[in-house]
């Protein structure tokens, strides 16, 4: 390796780091620093000027190593970076040193500060005496967008995408698009059904060329890194072709009956059917797990359209991004929960939604056994804030304004119901306020509890007993329906999603955003972006925003048609290495393998998916294993640095 | 928010990349405390690098007692980047029991 | 939809409590106009000058009227303690009017305590009072027209006209009838109050009720004492209402023969100076209300019920028409003493008829019953250890 010449700016920083630390004293001791060249200082050595100083002295003194004491590299380290680019010299040939936000800020002996100074100059130049030039990796983009997950997340980051160019793979697990809220009837807020939001984008996706939807298909594996995922999918079969017209009568010799899930368990479905809503599924389709195979369907069908023995399909695509947009599953009351599954007049906030859906099980008339209930008690926050056992301890955000929605759509219809709202929170947020108040003017009458209310059974009627918060008192309410107004919680294949994509959960679950509020619409993993109620309870809006967002970050990667990555990455030295496999085993990203060439077996790493954290460097037992620019002997010149004593 | 200017930085990635052979080098060329700071363990940027750090880090403050090396001079925390009070708390803890324990005369231990 | 009463025994400590859907609609017939806004943030209760310690309103009242809890609302001694200072209203950030709904309650009382069903006829239906004043009136005019004494023309002779052994007759046992109604009403009220949280009643030894009655009532039904807390103003305009009112009660009953005389009318002679200073309170006392009302300066003038309209006119027509006899008297026109007199009567008897049993002036009865109840409660009640809001 060539000689170091080092050359040393120190920065005033107006009167940031000049008010505390003597920086002309500290000039003076960097000049009798090893291999330092040149020492200067300069006010603000960000600025146009200060940066010229190192532009310049690099071709006057010829150096070849640069040490910036300042500020924190995250402020100006690209600053400089760039500069060392512009005169000539590789950019990580650059060594930082803080002496503000580690000593003039923070110290008040100004001789101690000074002191301070020095030796953290000291140091950076004994690491910069041990720096190599390093190119960063580069690697191209492939243009195409994968989408797990069809909901009104999924399909919004679709069109958008679709929409500026980009083709675009949709995967939907199930046998429709549309998700949830293709379940939902009337939206608090809009007079719109969540069927018609659901319903009009998917006309929008099916007539886009650029989207490829892949329903019934779930994912297998992802492999690869950011700009290049290699995406392997299972396209499970439906066993049912174009030729069928929809004439319904395999269902009529379909012995197999199972909760219909579209309607919430309110009705059956059997092994083929027609998904619900009807109008988007253009044949009938037969759940692949619930099937006996008993070949009736077979039989009956007038135009031959059931093949029993459709097999699955493997499908292999390569994309540059993936959106996860996996959506949520509506928490489900265990038997007994509330009296759930104990009675049919115990119902869930999503099934009386169907009910009071002009198109549901009973075509929007609010009849249990037959009856219209005379009084109904709703009870909220059921599987959220800790209510019980088995609750998370979230708000699930939508529930308030979706329940005062319903309560104000079955007062329209019956407005002698007796409803009372037994909640242990109020949240209906924003503009939802308003359903709060023509809810009180309809008398509503709301109770807050402290602990979760016991409903028992008792034959016909129900009675919902609590403690009241506000009154201090038990009070026990006869009614003739309870409804649980029950949250979100994780979809139940969130753990598969989360190993498959490398994305990390949150403690309740759901999948994690990089950061909340810098970085909500991104997986921590490069390249993967997360959209929809799969990061949190969402309403539908929300989601569909949070779609577009995502959208937009995807296709921000996408267009670039080249990805860089820093090349502080690990590296191993094939000679030093005697393939353990330590390494391989503390890699959080699976970044190394190991490989034999001509009987020897070493390990290897993997640039793409190497995030420079330096745990392999640290576990390698022969120092095979080194962090590029933090290697051991990088280090330890700064310990020594650090603890000689001039 | 101050602390004294005992203290030196040595900057790296990823507590995880902290060999203990750096803590013992340290001591060895004459530093009287060492701290190594990370991310609280479920918060590592890196995902996991600082699991391997704990561990690490707990078999080293076993051998440094076997050395006769008192626990107070090495420091093991978890700090995440917009916790600036607990780190001038710590700073100032640590400051003052090694000033109460006087420099390690690394020769005679 | 109503559920049976089920009183529990007391091991089990829940309570299943009479929930009755219709009652916030009454109330807000009944004036309590915007109740329903109320999101419980206990405001208007933390502003109120009256609350302290155990007794606290109006947000408590408010919860269980809301939620259908007839039960609590009878057994709460609260609504009397209230004298519409209006502070609640002024500071409800909903603009709920928490002192108009106490009002209202107040009327809701009335319309419960009274067993005739009269009450809640007269304060939920407008043709009723008016029906009702002008059958009282109709009977009066008949009895007059029946029972009137010789009709002297050349001089003004009221007690010829008017003999004094019937007035007096009428009066006592119109007073007694009175009196038994309001004592019936006020053991109703004594039911409801005295019981605890389960329902079970209250025994109260009688030397405490007699001791306890000593003390509270007659005080606090001289003096409204407990008005001056509330807005030291309203409470003066009051007390100068009721000593006119006491007044007219002492010249025109006790003192009737006094009164009602044939001598001519003297205006220096102290019960005629009595009369006038009780009729200035009285034109006082209406004027203000009127006023306020009309330009609702204040909370408590903001609503006016059905009800409150006919006590200011049937007391408005009773004063002018007295002073309507006094100046025919004065001046010497005997005809119209006698016509104004016999209008004075008719409208007169409806008013206390109606008044003071069945809506408005109960409150006369109610309010010191009320304090003394509640005094007697809080000793009583065994303590649940529960701080009340």
């Amino acid at each position: 390796m060539e000689q170091p010449r080092i050359g040393v700016y120190i920065c005033h920083c107006g009167v940031n780091i000049a008010g505390t630390v003597n920086v002309r004293e500290v000039v003076e001791y960097a000049k009798n620093l090893p291999n330092v060249v040149e020492a200067k200082d300069y006010v603000f050595m960000c600025s146009a000027p200060g940066q010229e100083i190192i532009r310049e002295d690099i071709k006057k003194c010829q150096l070849n190593r640069v040490v910036v004491a300042a500020c924190s590299p995250t402020m100006h380290e690209h600053t400089f970076r760039t500069v060392l680019a512009e005169a000539g010299l590789n950019p990580y040939l650059l060594e930082m040193a803080n002496i503000r936000e580690h000593c003039s800020w923070v110290h008040t002996d100004k001789v101690a500060a000074t002191e301070k100074a020095k030796k953290l100059v000291e140091i950076a130049v004994a690491k910069a005496s041990t720096l190599e030039p390093l190119e960063e990796i580069e690697f191209k983009v492939n243009e195409n967008l994968l989408i797990v997950g069809g909901g009104v997340a999924g399909m919004t980051a679709a069109l958008d995408s679709a929409r500026r160019g980009f083709r675009v793979y949709l995967v939907e697990k199930k046998p429709i698009l549309g998700g949830n809220t293709a379940r939902l009837g009337r939206l608090a807020g809009t007079d719109m059904r969540g069927v018609d939001v659901a319903g009009s984008m998917i006309e929008y996706v099916k007539r886009n060329g650029m989207i490829t939807t892949l329903t019934n298909t779930e994912l297998v594996s992802v492999d690869g890194s950011v700009g290049n995922f290699k995406v392997t999918l299972l396209k499970k079969p439906t066993y049912v072709n174009e030729k069928c017209t929809k004439c319904g009568e395999c269902v009529k010799v379909c012995p197999v009956e199972v909760p219909n899930e579209y309607e919430f368990g309110l009705t059956k479905r059997k092994a083929i059917y027609l998904p619900s809503p009807a109008s988007y599924a253009s044949t009938y389709v037969i759940d692949g797990e619930n099937c006996t195979k008993c070949g009736e369907c077979v039989k009956i069908c007038p135009v031959n359209a059931i093949n029993l023995e459709e097999e699955s399909e493997r499908i292999e695509i390569y994309v540059g991004a993936v959106i996860a947009a996996c959506g949520y599953d509506p928490y489900e009351p265990s038997v007994g929960e509330y009296g759930y599954g104990l009675s049919n007049k115990v119902i869930t906030l999503f099934q009386l939604n169907r009910l009071l859906d002009p198109e549901g099980p009973t075509n929007g008339e609010l009849k249990i056994d037959g009856f219209v209930p005379r009084s109904i008690a709703f009870i909220m926050c059921v599987g959220s804030l800790n209510t019980t056992p088995n609750s998370y301890p979230y708000c699930s955000r939508m529930c308030c304004s979706s329940t005062l929605k319903d309560i104000l759509l079955l007062k329209e219809k019956y407005p002698n119901i007796d409803v009372y709202v037994i909640y242990k929170d109020m949240r209906t947020y924003g503009r939802d306020e308003q359903l709060y108040l023509t809810a009180c003017e309809k008398f509503v009458k709301f109770a807050r509890f402290r602990e979760a209310p016991k409903v028992s059974v008792t034959g016909e009627s129900l009675e919902v007993t609590f403690f009241e918060e506000t009154l201090g008192e038990e009070i026990s309410i006869p009614v003739d329906l309870v409804v649980l107004a029950v949250g979100m919680k994780p979809p139940k294949d969130v753990e598969k999603i989360r190993t498959i994509l490398k994305v990390g959960c949150g403690p309740e679950g759901f999948l994690k955003e990089a950061h909340l509020k810098l970085r909500p619409v991104e997986a921590v993993t490069d390249g993967v972006y997360l959209a929809g109620a799969v990061t949190g309870p969402k309403n539908v809006v929300e989601s569909i925003t949070s779609g577009s967002a995502a959208a937009s970050k995807a296709v921000g990667l996408l267009c670039r048609e080249k990805v860089r990555i820093e090349p502080t990455i690990a590296s191993i030295r094939e000679e030093l290495c005697s393939g353990c496999g330590i390494c391989v085993s503390v890699c959080p990203y699976g970044a190394i393998i190991i490989q034999i060439k001509e009987n020897t077996r070493s390990a290897k790493v993997e640039p793409a998916l190497c995030k420079g954290c330096g745990v392999c460097a640290a576990s390698c037992p022969s120092g095979a294993a080194q962090q590029l620019k933090y290697k051991d002997i990088q280090l330890k010149a700064q310990i020594l640095a650090a603890t000689y004593k001039r | 928010m101050k602390y004294p200017p005992n203290f030196l930085v040595i900057k790296v990635m990823c507590s995880g990349r902290v060999d203990p052979q750096f803590i013992l080098e340290a001591f060895r060329r004459g530093a009287d405390g060492v701290m190594v700071a990370g991310c609280h363990p479920g918060d590592c940027h890196y995902i996991e690098g600082n699991y391997k750090t704990l561990r690490r880090m707990t078999l080293l403050k076993r051998m440094l007692r076997e050395f006769g090396i008192e626990e107070e001079r090495f420091r093991l925390e978890w700090i995440s980047a917009s916790e600036a009070e607990k780190f001038v708390r710590v700073a100032n803890e640590m400051y003052e029991k090694i000033k109460a324990l006087g420099p390690l005369r690394i020769e005679e231990v | 939809m109503k559920s049976e009463v089920i009183l529990k025994q007391p091991e089990v400590s829940h309570k299943v409590l009479r929930v009755s859907p219709e009652l916030p609609s009454k109330l807000i017939e009944l004036g309590a106009t915007k109740f329903y806004r109320c999101f419980n943030c206990g405001n208007c209760t933390a502003i109120c000058p009256l609350t302290e310690g155990k007794v606290s309103y109006p947000r408590k009242l408010i919860r269980y009227s809301l939620l259908g809890l007839e039960d609590r609302i009878l057994s709460s001694a609260e609504p009397w303690l209230c004298y519409y200072c209006g502070e609640c209203s002024d500071y409800c950030p909903r603009d709920a009017e928490p002192g108009s709904f106490m009002m209202a309650l107040r009327r809701y009382l009335t319309t419960k305590y009274d067993w005739t069903g009269l009450s809640r006829l007269l304060y939920f239906s407008k043709k009723v009072e008016v029906i009702a004043i002008m059958i009282l009136a109709a009977i009066v005019g008949l009895l007059i027209y029946f029972l009137h004494g010789p009709i002297v023309l050349d001089r003004v002779e009221l007690e010829t006209f008017a003999p004094i052994h019937i007035v007096d007759t009428a009066g006592l046992a119109v007073f007694f009838i009175l009196a038994t109604l309001l004592i019936t009403n006020i053991y109703r009220m004594y039911r409801y109050v005295m019981r605890d949280d389960q329902g079970r009643r209250i025994k109260i030894p009688l030397k405490f009720l007699i001791t306890d009655f000593i003390k509270t009532v007659p005080l606090h039904f001289f003096t409204q004492m407990k008005f001056r807390l509330c807005k030291v103003w309203n409470w003066i305009n009051h007390l100068i209402i009721v000593y006119g009112y006491a007044a007219a009660f002492i010249l025109f009953v006790p003192l009737l023969r006094f009164t009602q005389t044939n001598e001519p009318f003297l205006l220096v002679n102290p019960l005629s100076i009595l009369g006038i200073l009780s009729t200035i309170a009285l034109i006082y006392g209406a004027s203000v209300a009127i006023h306020g009302r009309v330009k609702k300066s204040q909370p408590m003038w903001r609503y006016s019920h059905s009800t409150d309209w006919m006590f200011i006119l049937l007391l408005l027509v009773t004063v002018v028409t007295g002073i309507l006899v006094g100046i025919f008297r004065l001046i010497g026109l005997p005809l119209a003493t006698y016509i104004t007199y016999s209008i004075h009567l008719m409208i007169v008897a409806p008013f206390l008829i109606l008044e003071v049993p069945f809506a408005k002036w109960s409150h006369l009865a109610y309010r010191p019953f009320a304090i003394y109840f509640a005094g007697l409660k809080e000793r009583f009640l065994a303590s649940r250890g529960v701080m009340y809001v």
